[in-house]
């Protein structure tokens, strides 16, 4: 790749690679505590029910149990958005493995073997089983006490209803919309339930020291936010919390919020402080700790006789399950970029966020942009009803600079080009050639297309920060409060130092240890942000280092501070290069021949915080809540038996519009890492339940992923429109290659089968029952 | 992680083994057979199963035998099933091991696919249509006797007896075969949904399948059908089908209406197959 920088746009090896690859990396179970204990939860067996009573006689009997403890004992509400989530259970369940009580021991073993003398008595109630349900006039309300519950202002709960948060979008005027409409299309879609599955379960270890400092050590993506909750939450003072951790093993959301820190920090003072690990089974992983999002989507989009989208109507029912956790901002995040990248001057949306009596949803790689999948199946269905091209309709409609937003945002010069992406995109999947193909009488090559875009969901004041120090070789040390769950953001920031100090990347050691005692203030590790945000941090910090050295150099060196340059780790005259000094030299404070020292040591200083964002209006959905929207489109190509609707993803492909690249590697990493993600979840993964709400797969052996034997050829390609407000133009890639991947494997299967296919996941059996059935596209 | 305690005995020979199991049995013990351990670990993790006793096989040589002369081959059942794949001497068993993944087939044994508590048994699919033996240790020592004899949905042996393995006629194992095996969604390290061999034998087709109707069986009535030369794959397949009178799996990884169209399918493809390899 041709550049103008040293040490950007390019792809050293992440700095991490060595220790993750050799397994000598530390996650957060590989610390022990000395006289630690262990912890292990017990679950619900039903998805509603009263606990009647718990008896734990028999199981505090059993050897190595120091204690166990019940929902009566620990009278504790939780939540990041909505405080409605105990943190065990009481009173009732409302949820297939709702942890209902714990065992302590000396022994992972020993506590886990006393789970089964515990006795649960519970009486059942009826099970809310999706959202419709809930939804229905006079349904069972599964959290009759929301008016107690603090909750964010942001957040708009309806009490005595199943509606843990309501927002709109209103634009222009809809019903003249549709009335300008040649072409309407309807459509309902929808997705399930699933999981992050994680590489690494969820653990948190916690202990209390004498001057009731609290110290817990977990796999959490959101240090900050952890201490912040359990302060609000269990009224300590924040200055008595520490959070830290260090790498985590797959975060995709999952880690976000408050997972298992304020139980494990309960389950430490109940035995009086001592070091307690909480580490969640694969199975409790699965269902009792929160997954992904279910929603369903009700799609109405007109367009005119030249393909101009004139109206679109929207109503998205998010699947909370039992508690709101993240839920209830990925259903305002959906609201708030729910048109999907087209402009869109007549819209309308209705996004609610809905609690049913499955297990729980909180953040996942999307974070609800995923529901603009349905947009992408009507615009599918409006190109054959109106004979305008699919790529084509998406062509025409793309939102471009001097738009606006659902949210009335004007879309700036940072605007990603859709156009570009989308003719990218064609060009991979050779469009040319058309979007289906007979290979034999019973085979079918089929493609699809779909566009995506997503902004970060975030509070409006979201900060980072960069601490740069010098050791006394001049080598470079980088702290930020970002935590490295597998993206790589800290080569990128090393990448980013290296660049403005001229320092080469080995000579930088970044500290993947985030403690909230020593790291700067970080929101979260989380909503595809810390290379945006801590990019920037670190642009100033190593600036900041830069205007130090040469405030020190330019006196040896007996010129202005601005006849300074950096160069090879040199200070030099910018005139005269050979009148230099090393930046070792300097790194600590200059001392002369005779022994006389000028200067100090030079410490780097960077912070960000994002500015001009507002909430939106609860009526019309008016303000500016998004930081930026990364913009692309993906496709993929199909070959599929006709005679048992068995299928091969040949290809999957994405175009996306980055801005500046700090490191290809690493943004192709993060892309092709999503579409593999979207694809298995696309294809195979749900949550399945029995009639009365139990989940028959909580486990890897009934719920399966894709595998790298399965995976398609994948290809992206990069579009660089500069978002002039992020470091050197970058944007952030974390997740966007999740959100087409619905859309465009749903519009090649209805192109293969010529039969709408709008309700994940694909297994072949559903596409051949689909095939078969009665109806036309 | 397994959380309750358990004991673990190393035989050395079967009759150690087999004395051992018997009297765990006897002090009302539960004693399980260990060869590869895929299960055990996984059930015992779920608490599905509670061990008191198992009783590890790998150092019994007879289990571990493989022997091949000009008439017969010989399969231990505690060769794992890359072990199985890797002597490459009956085409259709080295398919029918080509499950889950190379990881576990490094540990999970013949007999542990063939005498577990899961359902699919895959591999005693091309055992029971070469007709193999099962060789097993019981009270009166060493016995040889018809694999479908003793093979009803599972071996309905009494649980001390202890399978050693299994033998074929050479022939019979390179008698020409078509398999499949679908999953849900991603083959091969999914349980399966249809897992079906059709053998020929002169101009015989026999059939046996597991999942497709919850167990693993050879269904021995469809031979006719299949095997009717006078009529086209097509009507062949359907009228097998049709003949079948069995509950088919209906769960959330198939139906009915699914698995009756790719056994229908399968059928078609197997006998052009078979047919045209004459």
């Amino acid at each position: 790749m041709e550049t103008k920088y040293d040490y950007l746009e390019k792809s050293p090896i992440r700095f991490d690679a060595e220790d993750k690859v050799s397994g000598t990396a530390y996650f957060t179970d590989d610390y022990k505590e000395l006289n630690m204990l262990f912890a292990a939860k017990l679950k619900s067996i039903h998805a509603h029910a009263i606990i009647k009573s718990i008896n734990t006689d028999e199981a505090v009997k059993q050897k190595g149990v120091i204690k166990v403890l019940t929902g009566a004992d620990l009278p504790y509400l939780l939540g990041i958005y909505l405080g409605d989530t105990p943190v065990l259970a009481r009173d009732r369940v409302r949820y297939f493995g709702e942890p209902v009580a714990v065992v302590i021991a000396k022994t992972q073993e020993e506590a886990q073997n006393a789970l089964s003398f515990i006795k649960v008595e519970y009486e059942k109630l009826p099970y809310v089983g999706n959202v419709t349900q809930a939804l229905k006039q006079g349904a069972f309300v599964i959290h009759p006490k929301m008016n107690s519950y603090s909750h964010l202002d942001a957040i708009h709960p309806l009490e005595n209803t199943n509606i843990a948060n309501i927002n709109k979008i209103k634009k222009g005027n809809v019903d003249l919309g549709f009335v300008n409409s040649k072409y309407i299309a309807e459509v309902n879609t929808s997705f399930p339930s699933s999981d992050h599955v994680s590489m690494e379960p969820r653990v948190a270890i916690a202990k209390i020291k004498k001057d009731g400092t609290i110290i817990i050590r977990s796999s959490t993506q959101a240090p900050f936010v952890v201490r912040n909750l359990l302060s609000k939450f269990f009224n300590v003072p924040i200055s008595k919390i520490i959070v830290q951790t260090s790498f985590v093993g797959g975060g995709y959301g999952g880690k976000a919020g408050i997972q298992l820190e304020g139980l494990a920090y309960l389950l430490s003072k109940a035995v009086g402080g001592r070091p307690v690990r909480l580490i969640n089974k694969r199975e409790d992983d699965m269902v009792s700790s929160p997954g992904h999002i279910g929603c369903y989507q009700k799609v109405k989009i007109g367009i005119s006789k030249y393909g101009n989208i004139q109206a679109m109507s929207l109503i998205y029912h998010f699947d909370s399950g039992a508690y709101a956790d993240y839920a209830v901002n990925i259903s305002r995040a959906a609201a708030i970029a729910c048109s999907g990248p087209y402009n869109v001057e007549n819209l309308y949306c209705e996004s609610l966020c809905v609690y049913t009596n499955h297990p729980f949803a909180t953040a996942f790689r999307g974070f609800g942009h995923e529901a603009l999948f349905g947009i992408e199946r009507a615009l599918d269905i409006l190109a054959e009803k109106s004979g305008i091209g699919k790529l084509e309709l998406r062509y025409i409609n793309a939102i471009k600079e001097g738009d606006y937003s659902p949210t009335m945002q004007y879309m700036d010069e940072n605007t990603g080009n859709l156009e570009k992406c989308i003719s990218k995109v064609a060009n991979m999947l050779n469009y040319q050639n058309g979007d289906y193909k007979m290979i034999d009488e019973n085979t079918v090559r089929a493609k699809g297309i779909s566009s995506f875009w997503k902004a970060p969901a975030m509070p409006t004041n979201t900060d980072a920060g960069a601490i740069l120090t010098f050791n006394e070789d001049g080598s470079l040390n980088l702290s930020t409060g970002i935590v490295e769950i597998g993206q790589g953001s800290y080569t990128s920031l090393a990448q980013i130092a290296a660049e403005i100090l001229k320092i080469p990347l080995k000579k930088i050691k970044v500290n993947y240890e985030v403690s909230t005692l020593t790291s700067p203030h970080d929101w979260a590790t989380a909503a595809s942000r810390s290379l945006f945000m801590a990019g920037k941090a670190v642009i100033i910090a190593a600036n900041d280092m830069k205007k130090q050295l040469f405030e020190i150099a330019k006196i040896p060196l007996r010129c202005a501070a601005e006849d300074l340059i950096l160069e090879d780790e040199y200070i030099c005259q910018k005139s005269e290069k050979k009148k230099r000094i090393k930046i070792s030299e300097v790194a600590l404070g200059y001392v002369y021949p005779n022994g006389n020292a000028i200067g100090n040591q030079i410490i780097g200083r960077g912070a960000y915080l994002s500015k001009g964002l507002s909430d939106i209006d609860q009526e019309t959905g008016k303000g500016s809540p998004a930081l930026e929207f990364t913009i692309g489109v993906e496709g993929v190509e199909i070959e599929l038996s006709l005679l048992t609707g068995e299928y091969k993803v040949i290809k999957a492909v994405c175009a996306i519009d980055a801005g500046t690249i700090i490191n290809p590697n690493l943004v192709r990493g993060q892309v092709v890492g999503s579409m593999a993600m979207a694809l298995s979840n696309a294809i195979n993964e749900e949550f399945i339940y029995d009639s009365s709400g139990k989940v028959i797969n909580p486990n890897l052996r009934d719920y399966k992923l894709m595998r790298f034997k399965d995976a398609p050829e994948y290809q992206v390609k990069l579009v660089n429109t500069e978002q002039k407000d992020g470091p050197f133009g970058a944007r952030g890639v974390g997740e966007q290659g999740f959100l087409g991947i619905y859309g465009a494997l749903a519009n090649a299967l209805s192109c293969a089968i010529k039969k709408p296919v709008n309700t994940l996941p694909f297994p072949p059996s559903k596409i051949y029952s689909i095939y078969k059935s009665a109806g036309e596209i | 992680m397994i959380a309750n305690n358990f004991s673990y005995a190393k035989a050395e020979n079967l009759a150690e083994a087999f004395s051992y199991y018997k009297k765990i049995q006897e002090e009302n013990g539960k004693p399980f057979y260990l060869s590869g351990g895929t299960e055990i670990v996984s059930f015992s993790r779920e608490k599905k199963i509670s061990p008191s006793v198992v009783i590890d096989l790998k150092n019994i040589k007879e289990c571990n035998d493989f022997n091949i002369n000009e008439e017969k081959i010989f399969f231990g059942s505690c060769l794992t099933l890359n072990q199985v794949i890797e002597k490459n001497e009956f085409p259709a068993l080295v398919q029918a091991c080509k499950i889950i993944d190379n990881t576990v087939r490094n540990r999970l044994t013949l007999g542990g696919n063939i005498l577990g508590k899961l359902p699919y048994r895959e591999t005693v699919l091309p055992l029971l249509l070469a007709e193999a033996k099962i060789v097993y240790y019981c009270e009166n020592g060493i016995k040889k006797e018809s694999l479908s004899e003793v093979f009803d949905k599972r071996i309905q042996l009494p649980p001390e007896n202890l399978v050693i393995g299994f033998e074929v006629d050479k022939e019979k194992a390179n008698n020409p075969f078509y398999y499949e095996r679908k999953s849900r969604a991603f083959d091969g390290y999914d349980y399966p949904i249809f897992t079906a061999i059709l053998t020929k034998e002169e101009e015989n087709i026999y059939f046996a399948c597991t999942a497709i109707f919850n167990y693993a069986l050879k269904i021995n009535n469809l031979t006719r059908f299949l095997s009717n030369s006078n009529l086209v794959a097509k009507i062949r397949a359907g009228e097998a089908v049709n003949k079948i009178n069995l509950i088919y799996a209906n769960n959330f990884r198939a139906n009915e209406k699914y698995l009756r169209n790719l056994l229908t399918c399968f059928f078609e493809k197997g006998i052009e197959y078979l047919e045209g390899i004459k």
